[in-house]
């Protein structure tokens, strides 16, 4: 089962080793590679750091080309990778050229972007394409990153050492950024996870903080202050778990930092399934930690897509599957990360007053606030974002990227409105979005999600809804056509469209609601061009 | 060595060890990049570094096999 972690984690595999590695996933997906060199000699050894990700790549290479002419650019990959030797250029304004060429190829290419070049590391400051910076490599290898001997064989002047860590990079870190779904939450187990020693046999004085168990602590930490929810499974008490963070000041890790904490002696299957109902997120959202083989092969058996890192004895091991976890790198930072855990805190009291009161009450005493942004460029990272992971509350899963939204948000005959929330215990951000099109006498919903984080809040109703009026009243038309795909997960959303649109899917039908402003505080800003 | 040689070539090149011992002297057997990666596993192996010119001439086993073991004598 964690053959594979300790593989590439504890074997320290040879470069042969990972050449002779083959997929086992099955989830396909195709990449392009738009070069000046040769990209090869890492594909060669990216094989099993994908298959860690649940990724089967396929490369797709264009010919060398240090003009960035884009011609016969297969536009049809899920994502591209220019992969640039700056050292062929003579121009003196590098950045300028290279800029004008990506400007270009945003046009044409509507997936998203990883920009890779070297021996400068050209950062682009431009939030539409991602930028993976070799500094760091170089600074491993630091004479051993090239290899200029074998140039006129390999076609490239980077070492078979750099290749390899750039491998690793990209398949651990950078490609499942860009193509699968993040990870949201981090479940931990304590004994022998976090510290060496059982809490309960040795007393919370009698357990060991090692410098590595220290700096795995401090690693979920960080993560925790990057949005991630971070929680505990622990079969202990939960008032020695309180006290443990309380007493072990040398702890990185305070109480504070965990948004839900499962301490005690029931299956730890039932702690992840109470963490996912109160964070309302799935189980293929999460990544439990722990030193027990037998826990963990519990709850893969219980949730088959669940994340699972195998604890070990030596923590460095942990901290290193950990730092290069696939879905735990973070290519943007939003304003949603920092506020998320105290959003989901928030509920906890919502749900209270929720519970004591009608609902018009309980929407009346929150005194929420609903703002319907209409085509805002800046918001499209956010957007893109959101689109891709989102599961439960999404009609037609079509996973936009943020260039293919600031395309929607630009064009006359297509509109994306999203919807941020205020109420008195938290500002939510932005936590839904619709896209329209508009045809000659109707409106098309084509996509709408909605944040997990908003819903059952009893306000699903006027963030979508209200969203149709907001574009009704803009394109002056009242038929709406909804698409709607039925999938694996996204029962919320279907629930809703049964209740709300049903006379609207897939068929151009009337539609009207009218937004109880009574009950809400409605602002529309409209940014169309 | 010549046996640990023949074993990195066909690993890398996904060719029997028998073929290639028939085949000593055949040229194009693999392309560029299997080379370049034959010269990396074999440096590692050995811990031996060949020159540019001694990479160009290994295009065949026997070639490969000359250059390796007077590189580690």
């Amino acid at each position: 089962m964690f053959e594979l972690q300790r593989f590439l984690f504890e074997k320290e595999p040879s470069r042969l080793d990972l050449l002779e590695y083959e997929y086992k996933s099955k989830n396909e997906f195709t990449i392009g590679i738009y070069r000046n060199h040769s990209f090869e000699l890492v594909e060669h050894t990216i094989t099993a750091y994908l298959d860690y990700a649940d990724i089967n790549a396929k490369f797709i290479y264009s010919d060398y080309d240090d003009s960035l002419t884009f011609f016969n650019l297969d536009l049809s990959t899920d994502m591209l990778i220019l992969w640039l030797d700056l050292s062929k250029y003579n121009y003196e304004d590098i950045k300028t050229f290279i800029k004008e060429r990506i400007d270009f190829l945003y046009k044409i290419y509507p997936n998203p972007i990883l920009f890779v070049s070297f021996p400068i590391n050209l950062f682009l400051s431009d939030d539409r394409l991602i930028n993976y910076s070799l500094e760091s490599v170089k600074e491993k290898l630091g004479d051993q990153f090239t290899d200029p001997r074998l140039e006129s064989f390999s076609g490239t002047k980077l070492s078979a050492k750099a290749c390899m860590e750039i491998s690793k990079n990209l398949g651990l870190n950078y490609i499942p950024a860009l193509l699968k779904p993040s990870i949201k939450a981090v479940i931990v187990d304590l004994d022998n996870t976090l510290y060496d020693g059982v809490l309960g046999e040795d007393g919370i004085e009698g357990i060991t903080l090692t410098d590595s168990h220290k700096r795995l602590q401090q690693k979920l930490k960080e993560l925790a202050n990057k949005g991630f929810f971070l929680c505990i499974a622990s079969k202990n008490n939960e008032s020695d778990v309180l006290s443990l963070f309380n007493q072990r000041i040398d702890f990185p890790l305070k109480i504070n930092d965990f948004t839900k904490i499962c301490a005690s002696w029931d299956d730890k299957t039932d702690s992840i399934y109470k963490i996912s109902r109160f964070l309302n997120i799935g189980t293929e959202s999460m990544l439990f930690i722990d030193d027990n083989i037998g826990e963990l092969f519990n709850a893969n058996e219980a949730y088959p897509n669940l994340h699972t890192i195998w604890a070990r004895d030596d923590a460095n091991i942990t901290l290193k599957v950990l730092s290069n976890y696939p879905g735990l790198l973070k290519l943007k930072q939003h304003k949603e990360d920092s506020i998320r855990r105290q959003d989901v805190i928030a509920n906890q009291e919502r749900n209270k007053l929720r519970d004591s009161m009608s609902k018009e009450e309980y929407i009346k005493t929150l005194g929420i606030e609903l703002t319907f942004h209409i085509d805002n460029i800046e918001q499209a990272t956010r957007v893109a974002e959101l689109a891709n992971k989102t599961n439960q509350f999404i009609f037609s899963y079509k996973r936009y990227g943020q260039e293919a939204i600031k395309s929607l948000m630009m064009a006359k005959e297509s509109m994306v409105i999203t919807v941020s929330l205020k109420d008195k215990l938290s500002d939510s951000g932005i936590i839904g979005t619709c896209v329209f099109i508009h045809h000659d006498d109707y409106i098309e919903l084509e996509e709408c999600f909605v944040s997990c984080r908003a819903l059952g809040r009893g306000i699903d109703e006027i963030i979508v809804l209200g969203a149709i009026v907001q574009a009704q009243n803009f394109f002056g038309d009242k038929k709406l056509k909804v698409n709607f795909i039925k999938g694996e997960r996204n029962l919320p959303a279907e629930t809703f469209v049964l209740s709300f649109l049903s006379n609207n899917v897939s068929q151009e039908n009337y539609f009207s609601y009218t937004i109880p402003k009574e009950l809400f505080s409605i602002k529309v800003v409209k940014e169309k061009f | 060595m010549e046996e640990k040689i023949i074993a990195i070539v066909s690993r890398i090149t996904k060719k029997d060890k028998e073929f290639l011992a028939d085949n000593y002297d055949t040229i194009k057997l693999w392309d560029s990049l299997s080379k370049v990666e034959i010269v990396f596993e074999l440096e590692e192996t050995f811990n031996i570094t060949f020159s540019t010119d001694e990479i160009a001439v290994m295009d065949c086993l026997s070639n490969i096999i000359d250059i390796t073991k007077r590189k580690v004598s």
